[in-house]
């Protein structure tokens, strides 16, 4: 785990001195997602797809109400956050996660990951660029 | 910092990020050919640009948008075009026509989700030049092939002599290039576009009436600048051109994207 925290704060420092290009995969942020709808999810990740054009995960977690929600997560495409220090296993079934990012203007439970943070401390940097 | 020296220093910060992380990579990293290289192996970005055997400049390599700190240019030298906005270093914008603007206006407000990029369609040469995927030249004496990792574009410059098509020919997404060399500038010229194209992400036109003139020139091993120049009267009132510099990826490879493998955005669009 020593090792896998050590990556991930690398990566980190490199998105953060501007050394890697921007986590544009295939759309603007704004033709899905507002940056005037900002949200934080705790849940557990129920499915992770690998895929073009964005990797998605989706997070099982208590809605308002009490009732129990599926949120769909978009990340930018595989190519963009491998480059970033992602494997695809990164995330997984099972992991408890805090997904800090932005909602879709028109589905109320898919989101843009802007940040992952897991139960065991690593943050998962996704580099989201909101236009 | 030179862009090759900020090239080398940025891979350098990168292989240092990886070098924890077993499997961070889509492959082990192999090792560019035809690159000059140093005592201890590195890539020499600075060297003269490699030449193929009948002493034309080698554009072949993998090659990403350079980093922020790229050339300005001189006076006279084009502005540099961004991603989002060719015009974005034009003191007036760029000069579009009326109903061109009001497009592009139209364009922005809704969120740019009809960039043929968001529905997995080709998104044109200035986009593929901008985009911050890499993509891989592959040159022979007769054509120049151009991989993009973006959208997976492909696109071919010939370089064996034969002229643009005539005006009957159908328009294509990628229009037709034919290219030649004035010294060690790859000169293209393109025409024969789709109509209703966008030049960046905000949404700039093209139109089937568009000639494109495009100038590679590789500066040394580790950079590359391509000066285009974009004729297209329907959508401007005169030509204009623009600025893209490139930086060698040396010892990797693309990533495969195919992007209609589980498209879920655009149900979400508006």
């Amino acid at each position: 785990m020593k090792r896998v925290l050590a990556t991930a704060t690398a990566v980190s420092l490199v998105c953060s001195a501007g050394l890697l290009p921007e986590a544009y995969a295939h759309h603007a942020f704004a033709a899905e997602f507002s940056r005037d709808l900002p949200i934080e999810v705790t849940g557990t990740v129920t499915k992770v797809e690998w895929m073009n054009p964005h990797a998605r995960f989706y997070v099982e977690a208590t809605g308002e109400d009490g009732e129990t929600v599926v949120w769909d997560f978009e990340l930018t495409s595989p190519n963009v956050l491998m480059r970033r220090g992602w494997k695809r296993d990164s995330l997984k079934p099972g992991d408890r996660v805090i997904v800090s990012g932005w909602r879709a203007r028109n589905a109320p439970h898919v989101g843009n990951a802007g940040k992952v943070m897991l139960e065991d401390g690593r943050e998962l940097f996704t580099g989201t660029v909101t236009d | 910092m030179t862009p090759a020296a900020h090239a080398k220093g940025a891979a350098l910060l990168i292989a240092a990020a990886l070098a924890g992380s077993p499997v961070s990579a889509q492959w082990d990293p192999y090792p560019t050919g035809n690159v000059p290289r140093t005592e201890t192996g590195e890539v020499d970005l600075d060297a003269p640009a490699p030449r193929m055997p009948d002493g034309t400049p080698d554009l072949s390599g993998i090659w990403q948008r350079a980093s922020g700190d790229q050339d300005a240019g001189g006076d006279g030298d084009p502005p540099l075009a961004t991603f989002w906005d060719l015009g974005a270093n034009f003191e007036d914008g760029l000069p579009m026509r009326d109903w061109a603007r009001e497009l592009r206006d139209q364009r922005i407000a809704d969120g740019m989700k009809d960039n043929p990029d968001a529905h997995c369609l080709p998104i044109g040469y200035m986009q593929f030049h901008l985009h911050p995927q890499p993509r891989k030249i592959i040159q022979t004496p007769d054509v120049v092939v151009i991989l993009y990792e973006a959208n997976y574009g492909v696109r071919q410059i010939f370089t064996d002599g034969r002229p643009l098509p005539g005006e009957d020919a159908l328009p294509w997404w990628y229009g037709y290039s034919v290219g030649r060399w004035e010294g060690d500038t790859l000169v293209v010229e393109s025409t024969g576009f789709t109509d209703g194209g966008w030049l960046d992400v905000q949404g700039s036109p093209l139109t089937d009436e568009a000639k494109i003139v495009e100038r590679f020139r590789r500066l040394d091993t580790g950079r590359m600048q391509i000066d285009v120049t974009i004729d297209d009267p329907k959508a401007y009132t005169e030509p204009f051109t623009v600025r893209v510099v490139h930086e060698l990826m040396p010892d990797t490879e693309l990533i495969e994207f195919i992007c209609l493998e589980n498209e879920k955005s655009t149900r979400h669009f508006d």
